[in-house]
């Protein structure tokens, strides 16, 4: 008990001894993590710039953002502590918590998906034409739909794991490659190939429409720090809002991030990211419980899941997403 | 010089078209040795590209050529002997340009109990470093240097990546799969990955100088800058992304081209510092990477143009100099031309003796100036001639209107001339032409009842004419008072008239005597117009006698005629001045107009019949110019007595 209050007597002694140190609307700070689930890009502009603006201070978290990569698994980090709160896909979250990690949804930012699967145009104009092709897809989490999708054509595809780069798609090493819209889609574009070269399938008009980035933690994270889950989720909406409002000074925030990652920034790929990522927030954006899970789209991913033998045990929607309704 | 001077259009005319001659000449030349430079620019440019291309292979060759010669020897070798790490630090070691060099293996391949198996030798900091590549951080299966040539089947070039696990640079990989024989199977066993830093790559690419401050770039086979002069862009951007930043679809194309190994050599703004530049590029022997020169023109062109440009400044200086020397000798030549001019408006304002410059030279302008003298002198003499024709003419007109005037002095002017005399009453007028003219009347008594009247008309005008009138009056008067009859007065006038007349001028002539007691009238005509005799308000012309004129011939004889005139009756002389009066239609009066008018009504006076007669003929002259004398006599017998 004396263990737990330990940082409230710290903070009040503060409070006496320099009273005059912090300012009178410094508000009592709460320390949290959160990991994206990928490298830094425009993709999270929405947290850099809350980060960088103060909007997490202003609601009293104080937030480490940790980098996420390929090799970084986010449930991982969750299911270890090195991460309190953690960017996921929701069918990754669901798998996950299917696997032992008992997570929670604390607000849905991305409500459609913006995984794709492209090809080169001529090659193939249906799905079912992949029969038997090799296929690049990433090689964790992100290749749910797509295993979901081809099995529900009946087709069966050669599986070369992807990694950051296009390169096997655009050397010719595989017919197809998953990519996301905001992100590798302009990638390709950018390595000298024109729209009209390329065949694409938007996951979003599939079936397999699944939500995407939502806000992750622990059962027990949550309990104990149902403040910062809110603050985390309503400082990143006012993050992305300015985002959108201050596009250059955003390009700015992101490069550096990615900059100080050791990546390549392009600031027409950023830019191409930033104005899709306006495209896809719009809903979490436009409305006032615009990060609420919807429990149909939930129940839909589920029974999907299950069907496909991707989680074994249903989820109650009330147990499973716990933000704001 | 003044805008409207021969001498400003001639210089204008001279400069225009010398400078658009000299500007085609120039335009054509520039042009030639343009297209001549660039022409050689490529060339030079494409030497240059073929030299960086041959040298980067020379660099590269026994890379790739470790690589694959690894790749044949772990084949077929029994490698569970053969310390790996030995080998690439060997190979690296041994070959500067090697920056580092991996065999990673197929999970499970080397070692059964190893899912990552991959020594690494590489430089850092100059030394030789050993290590071994994979993790759960890194797993080499999914990375592009890996999966590329597995999936592929065939050596590659990776695009530049940072090698976080590894070397933890930038790099760029040769990667080469490696299988194993297992019986007569190839089996997939790994990649020998052998890779170059990207650092003297970009030192060899940025070490290339063109012109002063030309570049080259290089980009990937994904269209990404390796180097660039703006530095952000390496790495960062690919020359597709950089064109759809910079909205610029040329550029886009370009990039395109390059990626598919063209050669292009283009003109276009450079990207570093968007100056006219001109663009070489070609493909680099390295899986699809490529090559790209920029050189501003203006440093390719600077010496056609400085060459073009003094030229110019030459030709426009020579022009400029030719022209004020042309300017200056028409000048110099033409200058006559003012002062003649200048002269010519004096002589037009009446100053004959202007000056006028003489002629310096045997030109045309020479030529116009002693012409103008000569007109000049003319001009002089003739006006000279002129003022003594004049002053002449004018004296002689002087004299013949005194002489005129003295004629009609000796005529007689006042009327009625007999107040006392009331058997008759007479009226006459001569209304002289311009030059003194031969018409004469007279009236006077032979005796206290015989009264003698007559008219004349002298043939021919001027001062003989009047001279002949004068002498026949003044010889009818004298012939008449010694009591001749008329036809006799006529034949002595003749006679003496026609004496030493050796100017063959003659005089028609018509006299009467008038009885003023009886009323009984004489008369006889030497040729001349029959007159008229108005009685009862009738007029008849008396008939013509047929007889000749006077002072044409001796001897002649003349007829008296005899009448009689009734009270109120009139005689009515006139001279042909009358009748052949001409309008300005060139019409004569006439005879029978003469006798409508005379019996048009009743006159009451001889002066009343004149009168009439008189406006009536200079009615009809209207404004013609009258070329005869009208002399007219009436006679009125009123039968009264003393």
């Amino acid at each position: 008990m004396i263990k737990k209050l330990r940082p409230i007597i710290f903070l009040l002694l503060g409070f006496f001894v320099v009273p005059t140190a912090a300012p009178a609307a410094e508000l009592e700070q709460m320390k949290a993590s959160l990991i994206l689930q990928w490298s830094p890009q425009a993709q999270f502009a929405g947290y850099f710039v809350a980060e960088e603006k103060g909007f997490y201070r202003a609601r009293g978290l104080d937030l480490t953002i940790l980098p996420g990569g390929p090799d970084r698994i986010v449930s991982d980090y969750l299911a270890t502590g090195r991460a309190d709160f953690g960017s996921l896909f929701l069918a990754t979250a669901l798998e996950r918590r299917d696997a032992g990690i008992p997570l929670v949804n604390v607000g849905q930012f991305i409500h459609h998906s913006s995984l794709m699967l492209v090809t080169r145009s001529g090659d193939m104009t249906e799905i079912k034409d992949l029969d038997g092709k090799k296929v690049s897809l990433w090689a964790n989490e992100f290749q749910i739909q797509p295993r979901l999708l081809f099995e529900e054509t009946g087709i069966d595809v050669k599986v070369v794991f992807l990694e950051q780069s296009m390169d096997l798609f655009l050397r010719g090493a595989v017919s197809a490659t998953s990519a996301m819209w905001y992100n590798e889609y302009h990638s390709i574009l950018s390595a000298g190939l024109r729209r009209e070269e390329l065949q694409t399938f938007f996951f979003k008009d599939t079936p397999f429409d699944f939500p995407e980035d939502g806000i992750y933690c622990l059962e027990t994270t949550l309990q104990k720090k149902p403040e910062a889950a809110a603050a985390l989720i309503d400082a990143t909406r006012e993050g992305w809002q300015y985002a959108f409002d201050h596009p250059e000074e955003t390009l700015d925030i992101v490069a550096r991030r990615m900059a100080e990652a050791n990546l390549p920034v392009s600031r027409a790929h950023q830019r191409w990211m930033l104005v899709r990522m306006k495209d896809v927030l719009a809903v979490a954006l436009q409305q006032d419980l615009g990060t609420t899970l919807e429990q149909k789209t939930f129940e839909k991913v589920v029974s999907h899941l299950l069907s496909q033998g991707v989680i074994y045990d249903p989820v109650e929607y009330d147990d499973f997403y716990r933000g704001a309704r | 010089m003044t805008r409207n001077s021969l001498t400003f259009k001639l210089a204008l005319l001279v400069l225009a078209f010398s400078t658009l001659i000299l500007g085609a000449v120039l335009t054509t030349t520039y042009l030639f040795s343009r297209s001549l430079i660039i022409e050689q620019a490529e060339e030079n440019s494409h030497i240059r590209g073929r030299e960086v291309a041959n040298l980067l292979a020379s660099l590269i060759k026994p890379i790739e050529q470790s690589g694959d010669n690894i790749g044949l020897v772990l084949e077929d070798a029994d490698i569970s002997g053969i310390k790996l790490e030995n080998l690439t630090h060997h190979v690296v070691s041994n070959n500067p340009r090697l920056f580092g060099m991996a065999i990673a293996f197929e999970p499970f391949v080397h070692s059964r109990d190893k899912l990552f198996f991959a020594p690494y030798s590489y430089r850092k900091d100059g030394e030789m470093a050993v290590t071994q590549l994979g993790s759960s951080d890194y797993r080499y299966f999914y990375k592009d240097w890996y999966q590329l040539p597995r999936e592929l089947g065939h050596a590659v070039w990776t695009e530049p990546y940072f090698d976080h696990d590894g070397c933890e640079a930038l790099i760029a990989s040769y990667a080469v799969p490696f299988y194993r024989r297992q019986g007569k199977a190839h089996i997939f066993a790994g990649v020998i990955r052998a890779d170059i830093s990207l650092d003297w790559l970009q030192e060899l690419i940025s070490s290339i100088k063109l012109y002063d401050s030309g570049y080259a770039a290089m980009i990937s086979r994904n269209g990404t800058f390796i180097y660039h002069p703006v530095g952000e862009l390496m790495f960062n951007e690919t020359i597709f992304s950089l064109a759809e930043e910079l909205g610029d679809e040329e550029l886009w194309r370009i990039g395109r081209d390059m990626i598919s190994g063209r050669t292009g050599f283009i003109q276009r703004d450079s990207v570093r510092d968007h100056r006219p530049s001109f663009l070489l590029h070609m493909p680099l022997p390295l899986d699809g990477w490529s090559l790209a020169f920029l050189f501003p023109v203006d440093e390719v062109l600077r010496d056609t143009r400085a060459l073009t440009r003094s030229s110019l400044i030459t030709g426009l200086l020579g022009f400029v100099i030719f022209t004020l020397v042309i300017s200056a000798s028409v000048r110099r030549m033409i200058s006559p031309l003012g002062k003649l001019s200048k002269g010519a408006m004096e002589i037009a304002d009446g100053n004959l003796h202007a000056e006028l410059p003489a002629p310096v030279s045997k030109d045309e302008i020479g030529q116009l100036t002693e012409s103008f003298g000569q007109m000049q002198e003319s001009l002089q003499s003739y006006i000279e001639n002129l003022k003594r024709t004049t002053t002449e003419k004018e004296r002689i007109e002087s004299e013949l209107r005194i002489a005129h005037d003295i004629q009609m002095g000796i005529l007689p002017k006042t009327f009625p001339p007999f107040p006392d005399r009331v058997e008759f009453d007479i009226f006459a007028s001569l209304v002289p032409a311009r030059e003194v003219g031969g018409d004469l009347y007279d009236f006077f008594f032979i005796d206290e009842n015989q009264f003698c009247f007559l008219i004349g008309d002298v043939s021919g005008k001027g001062v003989p004419a009047a001279f002949l009138m004068a002498v026949t009056k003044t010889l009818l008067k004298t012939v008449a008072t010694e009591g001749f009859k008329p036809g006799q007065i006529l034949e002595k006038v003749n006679n003496d008239l026609a004496e030493d007349n050796e100017a063959c001028m003659f005089v028609t002539l018509f006299l009467a005597i008038l009885d003023t007691r009886s009323g009984e009238l004489s008369y006889a005509s030497a040729g001349h117009n029959p007159p008229l005799v108005i009685s009862s308000a009738k007029g008849e012309f008396l008939p013509s006698l047929h007889e000749p004129v006077a002072g044409a011939m001796e001897g002649m004889g003349y007829s008296t005629v005899k009448m009689t005139l009734e009270p109120n009756d009139m005689v009515f002389l006139y001279t042909d001045g009358v009748t052949e009066a001409m309008n300005e239609d060139e019409e004569l009066y006439s005879d029978k107009k003469l006798l409508n008018l005379v019996n048009e009504k009743q006159y009451n006076s001889s002066q009343e019949l004149i009168q009439t007669v008189a406006g009536s003929v200079a009615t009809f002259a209207g404004r013609a110019e009258q070329s005869d004398d009208i002399t007219m006599l009436g006679v009125r017998y009123t039968g009264e007595q003393r």
